[in-house]
């Protein structure tokens, strides 16, 4: 018998298990997929926000704001990094520059202070090589890009080795409120916890029917990428934002940890929750919609092209409850800040454990478990004197690397995860080099390097 | 590459630094993978280029796929025909985007009678579609939308050097090759830092990239012996549409020895007519000729007697 159940192993999920493990709570992440991060975590635009734009006085805005403080704190004795890219949102029409006053007394009434107005020449300065017609803007200093990736895994890593357990493979099919616990029924078997907590991100609803019926509905929300090669990196300094308007946040131009430049992302509504599929015509029009902005990217390459899927609801809230009947705690609706707010909110759902399920105890003092390094702009393993073999050259990824992905006490449970946590094959050849070679190192290991030729 | 032809390397014992009297650069050349023409859809597991299937089958020894759709008509698109064939991977069709296939007219033909692979032209991939794996590629065929149940992509061809070690380098880059402008004997804008095989152009087969090699490896000998000395004059060459390219982009004087590259042009789409090398509107060189898309056209040009320093136009003139 578990103290809890986790069900959703996104940045959400990875955060409350964290939280919970670090308090000596014996908890157990269930993920459907064949690794972490198989749902809306996989695909987002990686920047550790500041709120500056989140609804005032809202859950959100303090789980973001809690969130990137603890994400501040931690980062280092996890090896996570941090580029500090700041932000530019920038005014291309009167209507925009209209709008600019009030984005500012927001941010800081949502206590960004160090947000500032600035005239285009100061746009200038920050990002060179913008296409003329800025007319105003504000700079967000405190915006910032991350790993998406390494960050979660060193959440779970950490909860690890506080004791609390991970089950892949594992898709909650139905949960039962027997005397007082839930047996939680799985293609692995029935687990058994005191405590449910609902992480399922875009399968939050269909969860949600264990307890109760569900108070909200998914609707996923799309949004779609271009990934641009590393030689266009240099010509992007900071996250280039245009100005929200009452429907999106619009597209961004902004650099990646990885070294990469990415144009996106669209909001398209649509009922699967299960793939996020790119268009040709949209792809086009993100790649043009770059070079519009920064003249400079035309001629970089596309590297990659991605969607992702926002967990969105029927409201745009945060939607996070406990039901101490039901001793289950709902967090869904983790729409499009999740990555920023998934520390603070798995704090905040820890005081709600606190005042609905009893005295929870003190935070251990957390156990280093620091993951490795794949941000260009820091030390990486090839760079190394003892680097060995490198596997991928376009992401510089040694063999050393992908045999530590391939174990440990997580290892990579499919190709994308291995790709996720070295960023092999992730390159602009996209496999053409070294597929080969990552199959006979993984081979047995991933279910896509599984059949033989006969 | 600093901006002084220092290489920057890394390699088993860690970053490095080379530096030296010559340096010939060999990159080579790689497929355009699926993100990078767009192709839409989910990204499930079974989408290739053929350098990656040819690894993974002849180096991995895996099946990665059991039934799979050939993108592109070039020669390569024929060779995961063989690859196919090792691995036992049956081919559910070859699709290419132009009106007709890239090969000659008649292998295309005889991939449809040795391989029974039916060969669509005028087909465009669209989306792929599947949630772990690939489930089917689905096509817009002469302006009709068609699935095609298949549980691999290859993409094979439109090479492109694979030159990204050269960008922010000062060497001069060709848009029409996608590799660095070189002169008749390899030599990049530093004079000391050569390019030979396919990081030069799409694409060459092998055995012509090897003799490349070989003559711009002697070209680097008679210079560090001091018997080619570093060129006074460049003539520059630039080809006008639909031509994509002329390779070498440069000619260099003084000229002691024999190019070691041989001038080469090829075009965008099928165009007949005169081919023409022209400088200030007059005619240096021209013959009659017929390009076909992507094929190599040689040109027998030495422009060092008749255009020294100039900048020449490369362009194919239709008959009214
Ligand atoms: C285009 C885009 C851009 C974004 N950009 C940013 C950004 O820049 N910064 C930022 O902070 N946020 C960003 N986000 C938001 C962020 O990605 C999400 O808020 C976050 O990923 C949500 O995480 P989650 O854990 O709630 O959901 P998910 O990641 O979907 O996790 C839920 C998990 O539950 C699993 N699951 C579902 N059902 C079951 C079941 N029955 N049994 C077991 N497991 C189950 C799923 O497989 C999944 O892994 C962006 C999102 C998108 C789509």
């Amino acid at each position: 018998m578990h103290d809890v159940a986790v069900i959703g192993g996104g940045v959400v999920g990875c955060a409350l298990l964290r939280r919970l493990a670090l308090h000596g709570m014996d908890a157990v992440l269930l993920e459907r997929g064949r690794d972490i991060l198989s749902g809306a975590s996989k695909a987002n635009s990686a920047l550790l926000h500041t709120g500056f734009d989140a609804p005032p006085d809202s859950l959100e805005l303090a789980c973001m704001r809690a969130g990137y403080r603890e994400y501040l704190d931690i980062r280092e004795s996890l090896g996570l990094p941090l580029v500090q890219t700041g932000a530019v949102m920038v005014a291309w029409n009167e209507a925009q520059q209209a709008r600019l006053p009030s984005l500012l007394a927001k941010a800081h009434a949502n206590g960004v202070a160090d947000v500032r107005p600035l005239d285009p020449g100061e746009i200038a300065r920050l990002q060179p090589g913008l296409a003329p017609g800025a007319l105003a803007g504000l700079h967000i200093p405190g915006e910032h890009v991350i790993d998406p990736w390494s960050a979660p895994l060193a959440y779970v890593r950490q909860a690890m080795a506080h004791g609390a357990t991970v089950m892949r493979d594992c898709e909650v099919l139905d949960g039962v409120l027997e005397g007082g616990a839930w047996r939680l029924v799985t293609p692995l078997g029935d687990v058994q916890a005191r405590i449910v907590i609902n992480a399922a991100g875009l399968y939050g609803d269909l969860v949600e029917q264990f307890a109760r019926t569900p108070p909200f509905e998914i609707r996923p929300r799309k949004g779609q990428f271009v990934v641009l090669d590393k030689s266009a990196h240099a010509t992007v300094r900071t996250i280039v934002l245009p100005v929200p308007d009452e429907r999106t946040k619009g597209i961004i131009v902004c650099p990646t940890a990885f070294g990469n430049v990415i144009v996106g992302p669209t909001a398209e509504e649509q009922t699967a929750r299960d793939h996020a599929a790119t268009d040709t015509a949209t792809l086009e029009a993100l790649v043009a919609r770059g070079r519009e902005i920064l003249p400079a990217l035309a001629g970089h390459a596309v590297t990659a092209i991605y969607a992702g899927l926002r967990p969105a609801t029927e409201r745009s809230e945060y939607r996070i409850e406990a039901l101490p009947d039901q001793r289950w705690i709902s967090v869904a609706g983790i729409r499009s800040t999740g990555l920023t707010a998934a520390l603070g909110i798995a704090r905040h759902v820890l005081d709600l454990f606190r005042r609905h399920f009893g005295p929870v105890a003190d935070a251990a003092v957390p156990i280093s478990t620091p993951v490795p390094n794949l941000c260009e702009s820091l030390p990486r393993r090839w760079m190394q004197p003892d680097a060995g073999e490198i596997v991928c050259h376009c992401e510089r990824v040694t063999r050393s690397e992908i045999e530590a992905a391939l174990s440990g006490p997580l290892p990579a449970g499919d190709l994308g995860g291995l790709r996720r946590r070295t960023r092999v094959m992730l390159g602009r050849c996209q496999g053409f080099h070294c597929a080969g070679r990552v199959a006979r190192l993984a081979a047995g290991r991933l279910p896509e390097f599984a059949e033989h030729r006969p | 590459m600093e901006p002084d032809g220092t290489l920057r390397i890394a390699g088993p014992d860690g970053p490095g630094v080379l530096r030296a009297r010559a340096v010939l650069l060999a990159l080579g050349t790689r497929e355009t993978p699926r993100s990078a023409r767009l192709v839409g859809g989910s990204r499930p597991w079974g989408v290739f280029t053929t350098g990656a299937l040819q690894q993974l089958v002849h180096g991995a020894h895996q099946r990665p796929c059991r039934r799979a759709v050939i993108v592109g008509s070039e020669l390569v698109a024929l060779s995961n025909l063989l690859t196919f064939r090792h691995a036992g991977i049956a081919p559910v069709a070859i699709v290419e985007d132009r009106r007709r296939t890239l090969v000659a007219p008649p292998l295309a033909w005889a991939a449809g009678v040795a391989f029974g692979t039916p060969v669509l032209t005028d087909a465009r991939p669209v989306a792929i579609h599947g949630t772990h794996r690939v489930e089917a590629l689905e096509i817009d065929h002469r302006g009709r939308r068609r699935i095609l149940p298949c549980d691999g992509v290859i993409f094979t061809g439109r090479f492109v050097p694979d030159a990204a070690p050269l960008a922010g380098s000062p060497i001069t880059m060709d848009a029409g090759t996608g590799g660095p402008v070189v002169d008749q004997y390899g030599r990049t804008a530093i004079p000391t830092i050569f390019a030979a095989g396919n990081v030069l152009r799409p694409v060459e087969p092998s055995w012509t990239a090897w003799t490349e090699g070989r003559a711009v490896g002697r070209a680097i000998a008679e210079q560090l012996g001091g018997r080619l000395p570093a060129p006074s004059r460049r003539t520059t060459l630039s080809a006008a549409p639909p031509l994509r390219f002329v390779c070498p982009q440069q000619w260099s004087e003084p000229s002691p020895l024999r190019a070691a590259l041989p001038m080469q042009v090829r075009s965008e789409e099928d165009v007949s007519g005169r081919l023409r090398f022209t400088a200030h509107g007059e005619e240096l060189w021209g013959r009659r000729a017929r390009l076909r898309t992507g094929r190599r056209i040689p040109v027998g040009v030495r422009l060092g007697d008749i255009a020294s320093g100039t900048e020449v136009l490369v362009e194919v003139v239709r008959p009214n």
